[in-house]
């Protein structure tokens, strides 16, 4: 019998070969997934001269912690960072105020304007942004609105929202009906079956929404990029892509302001892992 | 007008059970008409302003005085040559990424499929290059690109790949190369989470049954693993092409579409032609395309992982 036709017919072999390939592969994903972040994070703590070295250094610099403490100063990274954390929170409470109804609307009752709505959000998550954002663009000029917070929150929940509902979709319909048929027949409003029963029962369906839409719109770069063109509306992507562009910028202030603008997502994954997993789950 | 009772009671009734039914309408349609509004007002308004963008020119300035030109603006779009170089490079910027980020992510799941210990763990750290803006995470891939103190050519040299450094924005095919490498690293974690997800969602049980069946570990990935696995990789799929067709950031970041413009990718032009020209109509009959040009490529994707087709796998 050769090699092969032995492992084949031996389960426990293949899977002991299964567990030891996994370990292998997981390190080198690893590797790979975070050798660039940690890269960036030694470049954000070295002196000017020693970013341009080459080659590289790769240990054995001089620590500039000051580094940090520099680019928030005398960047305009602040300000992004409360534009950001203010158009993502913004953008996602309005979009569950609009989603959250309307999915349990389609979810939970048939009609024409419902199969109609869905088919709207559909379209809307198909379009480009690019090229919803040519006409956007064009009437917020002329509205005076570029390079405003509103403008860029109401962009964004025009493309959040439709994703939103999709997902809580998607968590009302694994829920059985017979729940709010048993609330109503106990005497339940319509809406209290609503707010009372099926939100507190789909609630992980819900926060999966609400995570990955504020990463979305905390990440986003494009809407940002076309509708802000000042401090006062733009958000850390399109500030670090500036710093990067800047000629002037020397590479450890641009990996220092690339790490502090990673901060907000690595809190969030893990602190919200499980949703994001659902979340992507979903689709 | 004689109305004897009994009419008197039907119509009465038939109020009632209209009334009711209109009532009990009002309460779903209450419930989703903010949102349903919200969405036709600020994406219908802007796309019938595409629409209107598309079929007119200028005669003095935006607004103010437009013709109506029909479809001359979008056959300027498509004969001009440019234009179908930059649908090219979008296209093979997107081939690039499917075409060996996917493989790489189904490897990744299918090797992950196991019983490996500390899940939450690895599965939040697989998760955190999507969380990262993508811009970020560009900028990033740049600084070790960067062909002088650049750690992708050190580490080349040193391991003896290379004897000099390669220019990697200089050139078309290497740029292409630091664009799409970027994009894949993005999309590791959805990919792979997905079609984990999807592998782990086949029973056991119909491997155990396969392999009774006399199948060993090939037949059986090919005639229960990949089956089964369709709706995911068909997700996958979609998602991904989906976001290079209209990748914007990452090459823009990257390499700013060049060198020259061989990696101006469609929405890079899109964004040049509004911007910098403030040429709106050529923009957006441009985007217009774009549009035409994802269904298309989404219809083909679609189309060849349907059922009934067999997946071949060699």
């Amino acid at each position: 019998m050769g090699l092969w036709e032995r492992i084949n017919q031996n389960q426990a072999l293949i899977n002991q070969l299964h567990r030891a390939v996994a370990i292998v592969v997981l390190g080198l994903v690893l590797i790979w997934l975070f050798f660039p972040i940690l890269w960036a994070l030694e470049t954000s703590l070295k002196t000017r001269a020693a970013t341009v070295a080459s080659p590289p250094i790769y240990w054995g610099f001089d620590v500039q912690w000051q580094n940090f403490i520099l680019v928030w100063t005398e960047t305009a990274l602040p300000t992004y960072i409360f534009n950001g954390l203010f158009i993502a929170t913004v953008t996602t409470i309005l979009s569950l105020i609009l989603g959250v109804p309307h999915a349990y609307a389609i979810s939970m009752y048939q009609s024409r304007l419902g199969d109609a709505s869905l088919l709207l959000v559909t379209i809307t998550r198909i379009v480009p942004p690019i090229t919803i954002l040519v006409p956007i663009y064009f009437i917020f000029s002329s509205l005076n609105l570029i390079n405003t917070k509103v403008a860029i929150i109401i962009a964004q929940t025009a493309f959040l929202e439709p994703f939103v509902v999709w997902i809580v979709k998607g968590s009302f319909d694994s829920k059985s009906r017979s729940l709010i048929d048993s609330a109503r027949t106990d005497g339940c409003t319509k809406f209290q079956a609503f707010y009372k029963i099926m939100i507190p029962v789909s609630l992980p369906g819900i926060l999966s929404a609400t995570t990955i839409a504020w990463l979305l719109s905390w990440t986003t770069f494009l809407s940002v990029f076309l509708l802000a063109t000042g401090p006062q509306a733009q958000t850390v992507p399109v500030g670090v892509f500036e710093l990067a562009q800047d000629t002037f910028t020397p590479w450890n202030l641009i990996s220092a302001a690339a790490i502090i603008g990673i901060i907000p997502s690595l809190a969030i994954v893990t602190v919200f892992q499980k949703y994001i997993i659902r979340g992507l789950v979903e689709q | 007008m004689n109305m004897n009772f009994t009419d008197w009671k039907e119509y009465v009734q038939n109020m009632r059970t209209s009334m009711s039914s209109v009532k009990s309408l009002s309460f779903d349609k209450l419930l989703l008409l903010p949102s349903v509004v919200y969405i036709t007002v600020i994406i219908g308004v802007p796309a019938l302003f595409l629409a209107y963008l598309t079929v007119t020119q200028d005669v003095f300035s935006l607004f103010l005085d437009t013709r109506f030109v029909g479809l001359e603006n979008i056959i300027s779009v498509l004969t001009s040559g440019d234009f179908w170089l930059f649908t090219g490079n979008t296209l093979l910027y997107t081939a690039g990424v499917i075409g060996i980020g996917i493989p790489i992510q189904l490897g990744i799941a299918i090797a992950l499929n196991t019983d490996l210990p500390y899940r939450r763990v690895w599965q939040t750290l697989l998760l955190i290059p999507w969380t990262i803006p993508f811009v970020i995470s560009t900028v990033m891939w740049k600084l070790m690109f960067i062909p002088e103190f650049g750690v992708i050519n050190h580490l080349l040299i040193e391991v003896g790949l290379i004897e000099q450094q390669i220019q990697w924005f200089s050139g078309t095919g290497t740029a292409y190369f630091t664009a799409i490498i970027t994009t894949i690293w993005i999309m590791t974690p959805l990919g792979t989470t997905i079609l984990l997800a999807g592998l782990e969602s086949i029973p056991d049980n119909l491997y155990e049954a396969s392999y009774i069946d006399g199948a060993g570990l090939w037949n059986q990935f090919r005639h229960v693993t990949l089956p089964l696995l369709r709706p995911a990789l068909t997700a996958v799929l979609v998602i991904e092409s989906m976001l290079a067709l209209r990748g914007f950031e990452i090459i823009y970041t990257m390499t700013r579409g060049g060198p020259g413009r061989s990696t101006t990718v469609v929405a890079i032009d899109i964004y040049r032609q509004m911007i910098r020209n403030g040429n709106a109509h050529y923009a957006a009959a441009e985007g217009l395309i774009l549009v035409v040009l994802i269904l298309i490529v989404l219809g083909i994707i679609v189309k060849g992982l349907s059922s009934d087709t067999e997946l071949e796998v060699e």
